[in-house]
């Protein structure tokens, strides 16, 4: 599995600058011969960083700071769709879903989970991506290549993962308390 | 002016383009100037010569706006256009409205463009691509650096100085995935009126990045998602290509032949003028560019000619004529005539080899998918009623 930057997104950091792997003593940028193992180029890695336009990261701390999260979700969630629509960056499921999850700083990338069979709000289903909606960087971590690594996202950034799955979580950056994602999945009809 | 004193010989002259010089200080990709190394400037003597001969003509009966461009306008110094302003006015006896426009790049501005602006009421465009990625692909200096941050150094010296102003974007192929981006562009940088070209093929610049398979396909979608951007915020960025068109087709009746033709169209609604004093009429681009068929499009020079004179040439004669065959061509075969008016020659010729000839890209993109966008767009949803039904 290799990582690189989606076909049509801009992001201001090169995946070198986002990669790091965990060692014995923490997590430490990639080193030269781990790049060439993980990265790719544009469009051709299986894991994705996309991102959504500062416009819309806005529209997300406008809806929680006007309390306005449970009328203004759907608005929101249709402009993503709309988005994500105009990027083709995938085929967006029937069965869409988008959830806003929050977590502590505590560590959660010891435990990775696989994405194809996510626990929603509503059910079981597959995720397809997510977004970093907090006002600082994050990370999710990863198992790629028989290693442990983490991606760096900035604010409205965000990760595409491929049908397959992956195993992944949340990664606790520095002095981070919370981390707000948004997780884009397609809900499992069984 | 209105759009129906287009029937006519020649005239009444809506735009005077003036190239001050032909240099230009910058090499973008896709650049259509031939002699953009060249120094030479308009003398004051022709600069004399230029307003002596279009308010002496028969085709100036009302205002008209004159626009500096044809190579980097602001490589001049601000007192040269003070000295051409006066020249302008000692030569408008009837007082007409003439009022000035600056297409730059923008790289030059300063406080005292900015005072200059102000005090003529000028007109200012300028050229920005967008964000830095899409921009510094084309818009280079001569030694290959992005230039973006330069420019948005000029608008934010416009904007301190309260300078209106608007901004042309160039798009091509790479911009075609970006409408977010320019969206966001346009509105977290303040600019509030934007206006699309599309990288077109004039010229040396003889191929262009929207000319390959698919490329209309991509355009529709970018439009559509721009005006969806757009509409969402309540039009509050003016664009161009949708404030000019929403309107004619919402009051568009069909009658093609009524329709006159664009300014690109008409004989001297735009008159373009070269530093030379060469001038020409139609596409204000045809000026300095070579062809074939007529050796360049120049009909005269106002240092040695009368417009009487140039529009008697054999040469006019046979580009006007040519240019109303094609024009006939598009009345008569393209049903998007009446809100288009006949494209433009200077496409005509540098894509089909003839100003005989309708469709061109800039048709494709710039009219047919702009429309047929807007008109999608504009139509009620399904199983809603109008108030006519």
């Amino acid at each position: 599995m290799k990582i690189c930057h989606a076909p049509r997104y801009q992001g201001r950091l090169a995946v070198a600058e986002r990669l790091q792997v965990l060692r014995s003593n923490g997590w430490k940028p990639a080193s030269a011969d781990e790049l060439a193992a993980l990265g790719a180029a544009d469009g051709e890695g299986g894991v994705a960083v996309i991102g959504i336009p500062g416009r819309l990261l806005k529209r997300w701390w406008e809806l929680v700071e006007s309390d306005q999260v449970s009328t203004g979700f759907e608005g929101f969630a249709r402009e993503i769709a709309e988005y994500f629509e105009y990027k083709n960056w995938f085929a967006l499921p029937a069965n869409l879903l988008m959830e806003v999850v929050a977590a502590s700083g505590d560590k959660h990338d010891n435990e990775l989970v696989p994405s194809d069979r996510m626990r929603f709000a509503n059910g079981v289903g597959r995720a397809l991506a997510w977004i970093n909606l907090s006002d600082e960087n994050a990370s999710i971590a990863l198992e790629a290549e028989r290693m442990r690594i983490r991606i760096i996202l900035e604010p409205g950034e965000g990760l595409m993962v491929p049908v397959s799955g992956v195993r992944w979580n949340q990664s606790t950056l520095g002095n981070s308390e919370l981390a707000v994602t948004l997780l884009i999945g397609s809900l499992s009809t069984d | 002016m209105a759009a129906g004193n287009r029937w006519r010989i020649a005239g009444p002259l809506e735009l005077l383009v003036l190239q001050p010089t032909p240099f230009c200080n910058l090499d973008c990709a896709y650049c259509y100037l031939p002699d953009r190394d060249s120094t030479r400037r308009m003398s004051d003597a022709t600069l004399n010569r230029v307003f002596e001969f279009v308010f002496s003509s028969r085709i100036v009966e009302q205002g008209f706006t004159v626009v500096w461009h044809a190579g980097e306008p602001m490589v001049l110094p601000v007192a040269y256009y003070e000295r051409a302003i006066e020249i302008a006015g000692a030569h408008n006896s009837g007082g007409l409205q003439v009022r000035h426009s600056f297409q730059t790049n923008g790289v030059l501005i300063d406080d005292a463009w900015c005072d200059f602006f102000k005090a003529h009421q000028v007109n200012v465009g300028v050229s920005v691509d967008g964000p830095a990625f899409l921009h510094d692909r084309n818009r280079k200096t001569r030694k290959g650096a992005g230039t973006q941050h330069r420019v948005m150094e000029g608008i934010r010296q416009l904007q301190r100085n309260e300078v209106p102003f608007h901004v042309i974007s160039v798009l091509t192929r790479e911009s075609l995935d970006y409408a977010d981006e320019l969206y966001d562009f346009y509105v977290d940088n303040e600019i509030r009126e934007v206006a699309f070209n599309i990288e077109e093929i004039e010229g040396p610049h003889a191929a262009s990045t929207l000319g390959g398979a698919g490329i209309e396909a991509r355009f529709r979608r970018f439009i559509g998602r721009f005006f969806d951007l757009v509409a969402r915020d309540d039009m509050a960025l003016s664009v161009r290509e949708f404030d000019s068109m929403v309107p004619m087709i919402l009051g568009a009746n069909g009658n093609q032949r009524d329709f006159p033709p664009t300014q690109e169209n008409a004989p001297c609604a735009i008159v373009s003028v070269d530093c030379e004093g060469n001038f020409t009429t139609y596409s204000p681009e045809l000026l300095g560019l070579k062809s074939s068929h007529y050796g360049d499009f120049a009909i005269g020079n106002v240092n040695t000619d009368t417009l009487a004179s140039a529009i008697n040439s054999d040469k006019f004669r046979q580009m006007s004529n040519d240019i109303a065959r094609g024009l006939g061509k598009c009345r008569e075969t393209c049903e998007y005539y009446s809100l288009c008016g006949g494209g433009a020659p200077v496409n005509k010729y540098f894509e089909n080899g003839s100003f005989d000839s309708a469709e061109t890209m800039f048709c494709r993109l710039n009219r047919k998918a702009i429309i047929d966008v807007i008109v999608a767009k504009l139509q009620p949803p399904v199983g809603v009623a109008t108030d006519a039904s």
